[in-house]
């Protein structure tokens, strides 16, 4: 079911109503966010849902079997049960064609032509999300960070949660499943924050991500014939499609989240606002870096290592594997290490955390230096967002390429046909500037009842207009 | 506090959210309503702006009288007085756009049918193979645009209101700017170069723009939208009130065409009420102005001929009373 569909419109108040119709049960309430997480996921198809239940078993088991083993070693075997069952499966449905098409190009590199063994197989929507979400939980109950829960409801729960379910973000046990034993009261601000946030969401979905989608891939499929200009609008379009999709789906599911009393982690703060890569990667899909962060760079020994070999070493590993969790294809790994070279020098310099400030806290504007930060970050971004949406290396470097030829014909950009989608992207801006220092633009805004109310009117009507496509989210591919 | 009066504060904030909610909810659809109709009345001057037009010179119209229903084909490609001349019975020519629906198309001409009445339905080819009878985006438009339209809407027809309302907004805007650059420009609207019959003459001397694209023509492409059995009660309707129906067809390219495929649509249609053949109508590309439907302003006259001829070789056959000398 898409946020962004009348399914879930119905869907969406028919639940909060139910919800709060069973009253201080928390095994019930429980019981229930199972149920429609189920019915939610089972809409898209009802098949996978056998994977998701499959996790949770395994994952509830081993973190019961790891809460009573005796000894760190039984410990750890049962860790890399849950790994091998986890990955197993994510390798399996996400990567098994990847790995026996490259293995078999790579034969043909030497001389040996083999036919790759491939399987028509269909990636379960969200299958990496909840892989890492329960991973975090039979990990941190390893490290003896969380104790293992006993209740297998809260435990379903807490992995099916069908807010952030199939695109994120993704929770730490350690924050979400407390969450799951508490008796929630409903909490009025929260809830009107929850559908502001909801509002936001959907504003940069359907009118900034899906406003961008058509022109972003008419310029990726004829790249050849297109002048200079059009390839840069279509790689900055593109970062706002993105952007607009991805962090619009976090601001819909944190939003919803709020609507049943859960709090989620932020997921994105103004990533465009950055001004250095830093913090960049500070700001962008905030619950998968800390992720690799928690769970890869830090177990390697993150930049308190004895050498700089294994500073680079370990940079280079998250961002590549972070790379390749957003799928199988040589152009996600690229992206990956285009990004570890953006903040190797940073980090190497030790100047990885000189922007942890809001940008321009109290002034209005930005000094030239911050300005310049953004425009270089941005423009850094542009580039690297061409290799992530190009659909081979070769696809990505040609449009690169295209670009170096600088031709100036104009003959085929009329400023008039992107001038709607330009301004979107402009009022966004500007918005997202204003309310920097907010969680989200909308949040707790002490306009006049009117003005608030307005604006939401307005952003309701810019929705609803171009709401008529329904197009799915970039990230449920992943 | 005890833990029953917690849960019912917890349940009075609840239907207290609840109840804000849907005042905005509220709010907002009077909102959408206030700007579909704002703006609806921005595109009056606009090509739906025409059945204003239409309508006029239909309940002006005495029986026996032709009634020309269908989509853009006929707003492009008919002379409707040269049709009137032939069969010497007056014609209206309400085509406006397909993507209202035949529900609607027929429903807001069936009041004024009356005995001896021909009503002519020329729809294009994808109305019978999946464009829904109760209409899309223009279904919302027309709504804003003529309002007085809204009391033929049933239900499905309503929510189909509701679904395309937004898009309807965005063309109302864009509609507005054209209207807006056209009066700028001293060039005539839609709705200037509308005539009294109905027929759109915005086109004349302009050459083809029209640019062929692929259409699949396999026959999985037959979604049942349910115009047989609207087409049979619009039959039934018809015949009640001693006038008569008759279906033709309309101008087709042939890059975008399939004679086989389009053979299949009539072998569907009740053949007592066919006229012509749907063959041939496809068309030279050559012929067309910016859409498989649309012909360009020289070619009306020969489609309209085809048309009288048609009727001829029908009258020949059938029995229908019309007084022109064809």
């Amino acid at each position: 079911m898409l946020f962004n569909s009348v399914e879930y419109l119905i869907f969406l108040p028919t639940v909060f109503i139910l919800y709060w119709l069973i009253q201080d049960k928390i095994w019930w309430r429980n019981l229930f966010i199972v149920a429609v997480s189920y019915l939610f996921y089972g809409w898209w198809d009802w098949r996978f849902l056998g994977l998701i239940i499959l996790s949770s078993v395994v994952d509830y088991s081993i973190g019961r079997a790891m809460g009573s083993a005796s000894d760190d070693k039984a410990r750890k075997r049962l860790l890399y049960m849950s790994l091998a069952t986890n990955l197993g499966i994510l390798g399996f449905f996400k990567y098994f064609n990847f790995f026996t098409e490259s293995f078999a190009d790579a034969m043909q590199g030497v001389g040996w032509n083999i036919d790759p063994f491939t399987l028509s197989i269909v990636l379960p929507v969200g299958i990496s999300f909840y892989t890492f979400q329960t991973l975090s939980y039979t990990i941190d109950v390893y490290r003896k960070k969380i104790e293992p829960t006993q209740d297998i409801v809260a435990f379903f729960a807490f992995v099916s949660f069908f807010p952030q379910l199939v695109a994120g973000p993704i929770e730490r046990a350690s924050r979400l499943l407390p969450q799951f034993s508490q008796s929630h009261t409903f909490d009025l601000d929260n809830a009107k924050n929850g559908l502001r946030q909801i509002l936001w969401g959907l504003f940069k979905k359907v009118v900034i991500a899906d406003n961008c989608a058509p022109t972003v891939n008419q310029i990726f499929e004829n790249y050849e014939t297109q002048p200079a200009p059009v390839l840069l609008l279509g790689a900055v379009y593109f970062a706002f499609q993105i952007y607009g999709d991805f962090s619009g789906y976090s601001d819909i599911a944190i939003g919803t989240a709020r609507l049943f009393g859960f709090r989620l982690m932020r997921n994105f703060a103004y990533p465009y606002f950055a001004r250095d890569m830093a913090e960049f990667w500070r700001r962008w899909h905030i619950s998968l870096s800390t992720w690799f962060r928690d769970y890869l760079y830090i177990p390697l020994g993150g930049s308190r290592v004895s050498s700089q070999w294994l500073v680079v070493r370990n940079v280079a590993a998250i961002f590549i594997v972070s790379g390749f969790w957003h799928g199988a294809n040589w152009t996600f790994i690229f992206w990956g290490a285009l990004n570890a070279a953006y903040f190797l020098p940073l980090i190497l310099l030790k100047r990885n955390r000189s922007n942890l400030d809001i940008i321009a806290a109290d002034k209005m504007l930005p000094s030239l230096r911050e300005f310049w930060g953004i425009l270089t970050t941005f423009a850094l971004t542009c580039l690297a967002w061409i290799f992530f949406r190009a659909e081979n290396i070769t696809h990505a470097f040609n449009y690169i390429l295209h670009i170096t030829y600088f031709s100036m014909d104009f003959s085929k950009f009329s400023i008039i046909n992107h001038g709607s989608t330009m301004s979107l992207i402009g009022i966004l801006t500007l918005i997202e500037w204003i309310n920097r220092h907010k969680e989200f633009p909308l949040q707790n805004s002490t306009l006049p009842v009117v003005v608030r109310w307005s604006i939401y009117l307005i952003l309701c009507l810019f929705v609803i207009a171009n709401g008529d496509n329904n197009d799915t989210f970039i990230y449920f591919q992943f | 506090m005890t833990r029953s009066s917690t849960s019912s504060s917890n349940l009075k904030s609840v239907f207290r959210f609840l109840k804000r909610t849907l005042v905005f909810a509220f709010a907002f659809v009077l909102a959408m309503i206030l700007a579909l109709l704002l703006t609806g009345w921005g595109c009056q001057s606009g090509r739906l702006g025409t059945a204003y037009k239409k309508h006029a010179r239909l309940e002006a119209l005495s029986s026996p009288k032709m009634v020309l229903v269908g989509g853009s084909n006929l707003h492009y490609g008919i002379n409707s007085k040269m049709l009137q001349d032939s069969i010497d019975i007056p014609v209206v020519n309400m085509g406006i756009q397909q993507s209202i629906g035949l529900q609607y198309m027929f429903d807001e001409v069936k009041e004024s049918l009356r005995e001896g009445d021909i009503l002519m339905v020329l729809i294009e080819p994808s109305s019978y193979i999946g464009m829904p009878i109760e209409g899309q985006t223009n279904i919302a438009r027309i709504a804003s645009i003529y309002p007085k339209g809204i009391r033929h809407l049933n239900a499905k027809q309503w929510y189909n209101v509701a679904m395309y309302s937004g898009m309807a907004l965005i063309q109302n805007f864009r509609d507005m700017q054209v209207a807006l650059s056209k009066k700028l420009r001293g060039k005539p609207t839609f709705y200037e170069s509308c005539d009294e019959f109905g027929d759109y003459h915005g086109h004349k001397g302009k050459a083809s723009q029209f640019k062929s694209r692929y259409r699949d023509f396999t026959d999985d492409k037959f979604h049942d939208n349910g115009i047989l059995p609207l087409i049979d009660h619009i039959q039934k309707y018809v015949e009640q009130k001693n006038a008569r129906v008759l279906i033709g067809f309309t101008p087709s390219a042939k890059s975008m065409s399939d004679s086989l495929f389009f053979g299949k649509i009539q072998m569907k249609l009740p053949p007592e009420i066919v006229v012509g053949n749907i063959s041939d109508y496809i068309l030279p590309d050559a012929f067309f102005f910016d859409s498989p439907n649309h012909l360009i302003y020289s070619k009306r006259d020969m489609r309209t001929q085809m048309l009288i001829q048609d009727l001829r070789e029908y009258k020949a056959t059938n029995d229908l009373h019309l007084k022109g000398n064809y």
